[in-house]
């Protein structure tokens, strides 16, 4: 096990890559913090983490409210007494052309999406800096290297994340932590469930959610859509020690795909 | 001349860069409203340049926006190009950085392009043409230290710029970045007065190269600008342009304060 005593935090960990990447922290060992703002879904998580035979606890967090992700830090740090590793996850996404996007739309992405990952990772920063150790990876997304339409306001949020992570990474590699972004393509979520029966009403003419979910694999090398494990393994990887000698980097775990539909 | 005929509203004019975007853009036969967050800012310039008038504009107010291309709308008959060179910076360590001097930054930088460009897409699909400029920065690509905010808003105005080229690609209207390799005395002066931070020293910029002497780069964008809106530049769209390849690690992270 790579992460045996470490312990973990994850935002958005109640469901999807969040939970994927929960689970796949505490198979290698580590005990892990379940921040959602919903705390019933954390809270199911909790117990698989425990049936894993690792610690857990369940936070809820409202990543756009700086009192709640200063809480998160505080219980991790009363019950785990370090800060490890820290997964900046939590994300939305809605569909809009930006002639029609309402403020609300803009606002509600960049600010769970960026905003929230600023200060996920500050709070989290200010911790490892006092242990002069740490990982630190956000959850990016492929949108963030591409432009599609009707995602103008989620594509600026991924965009932010990589840009500011690669920033961090220079801020914080003289105390010893690093920090990394993952760039998922398809995967396989609610959110993705989401998207498909959104792309499809937009697409209308009859087209399904089936097909949209068909042209994505097909428009994906590795012909298929992936599933939360494959980005937490990318995880467990910069969470451990294999990947020590990289930081500031936005790693696409895309199936091959290079940039959006 | 190569824009004759045209318009062009251009946002934020308080640096070397938005000036002579401007000025190129004028002598090229483009008219010209010339706004900034300063309206003597924007009169200065425009009484400087042929058939150019100046507005105060606060690019965090959709309203103020609105009413700017409306001005424009009204006094040119439509609009050709938008170029928004509204940035503002400060130099600061993350840690450091409060929840305020994030939203000033992020918004004043990303959501202000939001904004333009909705407001803008409405003349320019009813004309079937136009062209927006954002000026961004190549700090979206290198991400240096104490620029986080910063670095993210760019990079957020490069996804807006992207996914939006192609939402208007049958529009006929063209969307493209452009990533200035350092950072201008103004913007950090601004940067300063709207968080409540010190103003920087007389004359201090931050530069990310030492090998590329920065008094070039403004002409050398206002070039760009040109070529991006003119017949020349007619087949591209979703860029994000800089004018030279990455520095060395070594400078490009080294994000230091510069006099001029």
């Amino acid at each position: 096990m790579r992460l045996e005593n470490k312990t973990a935090v994850v935002t958005g960990a109640g469901q999807g890559i969040g939970k994927g990447i929960a689970l796949a922290l505490a198979r290698e060992g580590a005990n892990v913090v379940i921040s959602d703002i919903n705390l019933n879904e954390a809270t199911k998580v909790v117990r698989e983490i425990e049936e894993l035979g690792r610690k857990s606890l369940a936070v809820k967090t409202d990543v756009t409210s700086k009192k709640e992700v200063d809480d998160l830090i505080k219980k991790t740090m009363e019950k785990f007494g370090s800060l490890d590793i820290m997964v900046s996850n939590a994300g939305v996404s809605s569909m809009e052309y930006v002639i029609d996007m309402p403020e609300e739309k803009w606002d509600f992405n960049m600010d769970v999406n960026l905003k929230g990952t600023f200060l996920v990772t500050q709070a989290a920063a200010q911790q490892m800096i006092k242990q002069q150790n740490g990982k630190i990876i956000c959850t990016a997304s492929m949108a963030g290297k591409g432009g599609v339409a009707t995602q103008a306001h989620y594509n600026a949020s991924k965009h932010g994340v990589i840009a500011y992570v690669k920033s961090l990474a220079q801020e914080l590699a003289p105390c010893g932590i690093t920090v990394n972004s993952i760039c998922p393509g398809s995967i396989k979520t609610s959110m993705q469930d989401r998207e498909v029966q959104w792309s499809a009403e937009i697409r209308g003419a009859g087209a399904t959610s089936e097909d949209i979910r068909e042209e994505m694999a097909n428009f994906t090398p590795l012909g298929r859509i992936g599933l939360p494990e494959d980005i937490a393994k990318v995880v467990v990887f910069f969470a451990s020690d294999e990947s020590a000698f990289m930081t500031g980097q936005a790693i696409n775990v895309t199936g091959g795909q290079v940039n959006t539909i | 001349m190569k824009l004759s005929d045209k318009t062009a509203i251009v946002f934020g004019c308080n640096g070397l860069i938005a000036q002579a975007i401007c000025k190129k853009l004028s002598k090229e036969g483009c008219k010209l409203v010339i706004t900034d967050f300063k309206k003597e800012q924007a009169d200065k310039l425009a009484s400087e340049i042929k058939n150019a008038i100046g507005i105060g504009v606060n690019v965090c107010s959709e309203k103020e926006i609105k009413e700017a291309m409306d001005i424009a709308i009204k006094k040119y008959g439509k609009i050709d190009f938008v170029v928004n060179c509204s940035r503002i910076a400060l130099f600061k360590e993350t840690v450091e950085l409060t929840e305020n001097e994030w939203d000033i930054i992020v918004d004043f930088n990303a959501k202000s392009m939001y904004y333009i460009a909705k407001a803008a897409l409405k003349n320019m699909i009813d004309n079937n043409h136009g062209t927006i400029i954002g000026i961004t920065s190549k700090t979206a690509n290198s991400g240096p230290a104490n620029l986080s905010a910063y670095a993210a808003s760019m990079n957020a105005s490069i996804g807006l710029l992207r996914s939006l080229s192609c939402e208007v690609r049958n529009n006929n209207i063209r969307v493209n970045a452009l990533c200035p390799g350092y950072i201008e005395h103004e913007e950090l002066v601004l940067g300063a007065e709207l968080t409540n931070n010190e103003p920087p020293d007389e004359g201090i910029y931050i530069q990310f190269s030492p090998l590329i002497n920065i008094a070039n780069e403004p002409e050398a964008l206002a070039n760009m600008v040109v070529f991006l809106a003119s017949k020349e530049g007619e087949f591209i769209t979703g860029q994000a342009y800089s004018l030279w390849d990455d520095d060395l690690t070594y400078y490009r992270n080294l994000g230091q304060m510069a006099e001029l």
